[in-house]
């Protein structure tokens, strides 16, 4: 088995953490373009290098970010996201509400 | 509104474990209170509002507290708390605890009352038990008194807590109401062969 360090709970079985995709930064939604959003939310680089990933460790609902290589799946580094991420992120102005259509 | 939650109403509430009585060890009792009180407060104000209320809550995250009353304080992270009356005998405290807490700053109630079972399971080889089932290691060296640990416990995940004191071989058990049963069952067979 392998064993991940969690931030929170320390050394646990892999098993327990899901992978949550790698951090980006994410584009304003009122104002990208539908592929800078799709970009965004479905497409990774898919490349060997060193990458910033989203984990979650289901058995405390806890959220953290792992540096892992791609190739060697070796994980340097665990950290809990308050390190990146130590605001709300707001965009300005509500999107227009889209009105249907009738057939 | 008299009660926020309607969980506060005791008579409302009903365990998920089928079978409860159920005992095959003399060494390890196992018990649920899955009916009694508990409380749970998430958010950035969740430590002050503990504190203006009485309830000194551990420094770090997973470890618990027993308060003179018997209410078992969890700090499950830096921003979430758990509290659990083992006893049942403190309704009103948790009650006005909750009803306190509509409306405060940054301070979310948990509806952990009715998403979870809760279990005692007490007994001298209580360690060895758990190993057969928790890939942690809850041996008294590396897992003390009043330490919490959140991981899987036979496939499911689980809140183990051990109590502090002349308690200290009990574990506190919490697991999430759809597998509470099926946990329960798991106990009483791993325990089943201490003898």
């Amino acid at each position: 088995m392998k064993i991940m360090n969690c931030p929170l709970n320390g050394p646990r079985n892999i098993s327990e953490f899901v992978y949550g995709g790698e951090v980006k930064t994410m584009p304003n939604s009122l104002t990208c373009s539908d592929k800078e959003w799709a970009d965004y939310v479905f497409y990774s680089d898919n490349t060997i290098r060193v990458i910033t990933e989203w984990w979650y460790h289901s058995a405390s609902g806890y959220w953290f970010i792992a540096e892992r290589h791609t190739a060697s799946d070796e994980i340097f580094k665990t950290y809990d996201p308050s390190e990146l991420f130590n605001e709300r992120i707001e965009f300005e102005s509500k999107p227009e509400p889209v009105e249907e259509k009738s057939a | 509104m008299a009660f926020f939650n309607l969980s506060a109403i005791p008579n409302a509430r009903r365990s998920m474990v089928s079978e409860a009585a159920i005992n095959l060890s003399p060494v390890i009792t196992m018990g649920d209170i899955s009916v009694s009180a508990r409380v749970g407060f998430r958010g950035k104000g969740a430590l002050n509002f503990l504190k203006e209320n009485g309830f000194s809550a551990p420094d770090k995250p997973n470890q618990a507290k027993m308060t003179e009353l018997g209410i078992c304080i969890l700090r499950l992270s830096n921003t979430e708390f758990w509290l659990i009356d083992s006893s049942n005998t403190n309704q009103s405290v948790i009650e006005s605890l909750e009803l306190a807490s509509n409306g405060q700053d940054a301070v979310y109630r948990l509806y952990c009352q009715h998403s979870h079972g809760a279990f005692i399971v007490s007994g001298a080889p209580i360690a060895d038990m758990f190993a057969k089932i928790c890939a942690v290691d809850l041996n008294i060296d590396s897992f003390s008194e009043g330490a919490i640990a959140q991981t899987s416990v036979a496939r499911v995940n689980a809140i183990i807590v051990r109590m502090e004191g002349d308690k200290s071989s009990t574990f506190l058990v919490l697991s999430d109401s759809a597998t509470a049963d099926y946990l329960w069952h798991s106990l009483a067979d791993a325990a089943s062969e201490f003898v």
